[in-house]
């Protein structure tokens, strides 16, 4: 999706992660499945989604959430975006 | 709508292909129409739970007339995506009444989880609530809900033994040994409860009865109003749909009266199908001014007395306020576990009040889901 905003680093989008799913910083890595993330919740999904619409101006449609599985799929999902600078 | 709920509200509309307004509308009051659907949605989210049979559905989401239950549903092309079960409550809090809701079970369509629905509708009924309380029933909702509620008083579980046998059968002590355990223990078991037992002094009497139908002169006495602690209100018309009404259980109702006067109750649940099966003590309550430990342990120490000529094995209860744990503890009641209790959101004008722990007065009726 095409988006204004200045894309980030995926250091930076794994803090973001971190952050939204009330993890201590480094605790999440880019294989961990998501199911083994105790903030990976109802609230964990909508926080992240909104942090991802206001840093990336990006939208996470149904059918994308319904496949995350892993934390790389939601760093492919903004790298398809065209939002990741690495 | 508040600005945190509109940016939640924005990218969960979005995420779903459709406008905020939409996605607000969307979420409503269901209507009978909507049960089969509703049972079928709880079915695909919760399996065979006998708490969600479909015969407790329709008593407990669906008797819309009794003015006790309430069912909200999320629709999604032209499907239910997600259903709150809830109760609506009236909270007492100081000099003032607030309307709220009370969450209790909630679904989201297999297909749709993990999208941030169930704790958008949780955020809609703040929205639209003043007071919106809540309980995790399982690890994952426990997680989300601890996040947007205020975790309040912790469950003490406590629990009066009036036999060892059960207890120690299921420990794995041997049939003999149980046998000879148990007889033995009969005597200091009835001492303890002797030791604890408040006589009811002149004037004070308790009936037993088997439905709530003199509620309305407990409940409809202006005392009941005056200011004494938060409590989530009950009426008459409640208990009985609660209680009278309930598909799943049977219950016994505890009349406390003061001269003549019906100033307080007590409700208690068999657990099991057996004679001897654990008791569970679920409510009580006293008029504002009997609100006491004293008159809380004539109330426990009739409840406790009765239960035990039923031949019951124990008699449990779960405690949140302080008053109501220390009475049980000197009506012989021994305290076992303590877990996590109820949530709580209350809008920013009322949630120091509504919030505080200290002001709540709290039966096992107000925060768990058993029924």
């Amino acid at each position: 999706m095409p988006s204004s905003k200045e894309p980030i680093s995926t250091g930076e989008l794994l803090a973001l992660i971190e952050q939204q799913l009330n993890a201590e910083a480094g605790a999440i890595t880019i294989d961990m499945a998501l199911a083994d993330i105790k903030g990976w919740d109802s609230m964990g999904v909508l926080l992240l989604m909104a942090e991802l619409d206001d840093r990336l101006g990006m939208t996470l449609s149904s059918e994308v959430l319904a496949e995350l599985k892993h934390v790389k799929d939601i760093i492919n999902a903004v790298k398809e975006a065209g939002l990741l600078t690495d | 709508m508040t600005p945190a709920f509109a940016k939640i509200s924005k990218v969960l509309a979005a995420s779903l292909g459709i406008t905020i307004d939409e996605l607000i509308k969307s979420f409503e009051r269901a209507e009978k129409a909507d049960y089969s659907a509703v049972c079928e949605l709880m079915h695909l989210g919760f399996g065979d739970a006998g708490n969600l049979a479909p015969e407790v559905i329709a008593w407990r989401y669906f008797d819309f007339s009794s003015h006790c239950s309430d069912m909200f549903v999320l629709r999604y092309q032209n499907q239910i995506i997600g259903a709150v079960g809830a109760e609506p409550i009236r909270v007492k809090l100081d000099h003032a009444e607030v309307e709220g809701i009370r969450a209790g079970d909630i679904v989201v369509h297999p297909e749709h989880m993990r999208q941030g629905i169930g704790a958008w509708m949780n955020l809609c009924l703040q929205e639209n609530f003043p007071v919106v309380m809540a309980m995790g029933s399982n690890e994952n909702s426990t997680t989300m809900v601890r996040r947007i509620f205020k975790p309040m008083n912790c469950r003490h579980h406590l629990k009066i033994l009036f036999s060892t046998q059960r207890y120690l059968e299921f420990r794995g002590w041997s049939p003999l040994l149980t046998k000879a355990v148990t007889l033995l223990a009969v005597l200091p078991l009835a001492l303890v409860r002797y030791v604890f037992f408040k006589m009811l002094p002149r004037g004070y009497r308790i009936e037993v009865v088997d439905n709530t139908d003199n509620f309305p002169d407990f409940f409809n006495n202006p005392d009941y109003r005056q200011p004494h602690a938060n409590i989530v209100m009950r009426s008459a018309q409640y208990c009985r749909w609660r209680y009278d009404l309930n598909p799943k259980s049977s219950f016994k109702v505890f009349e406390f009266y003061k001269k003549n006067q019906l100033s307080g109750y007590a409700i208690v649940k068999k657990n099991g199908r057996e004679a001897n099966d654990d008791w569970q003590l679920m409510d009580w309550d006293l008029l504002p001014s009997l609100r006491n430990q004293k008159h809380l342990r004539l109330l426990f120490s009739g409840v406790v007395n009765w239960v035990a000529h039923q031949h019951a094995e124990s008699l449990s209860v779960m405690a949140s306020d302080s008053l109501s744990l220390e009475s049980l503890v000197h009506s012989g009641f021994s305290h076992r576990a303590v877990e996590d209790g109820f949530y709580l959101w209350a809008q920013p004008d009322i949630s120091t009040t509504v919030l505080d722990e200290k002001r709540w007065f709290l039966t096992f009726c107000d925060t768990d889901e058993a029924l």
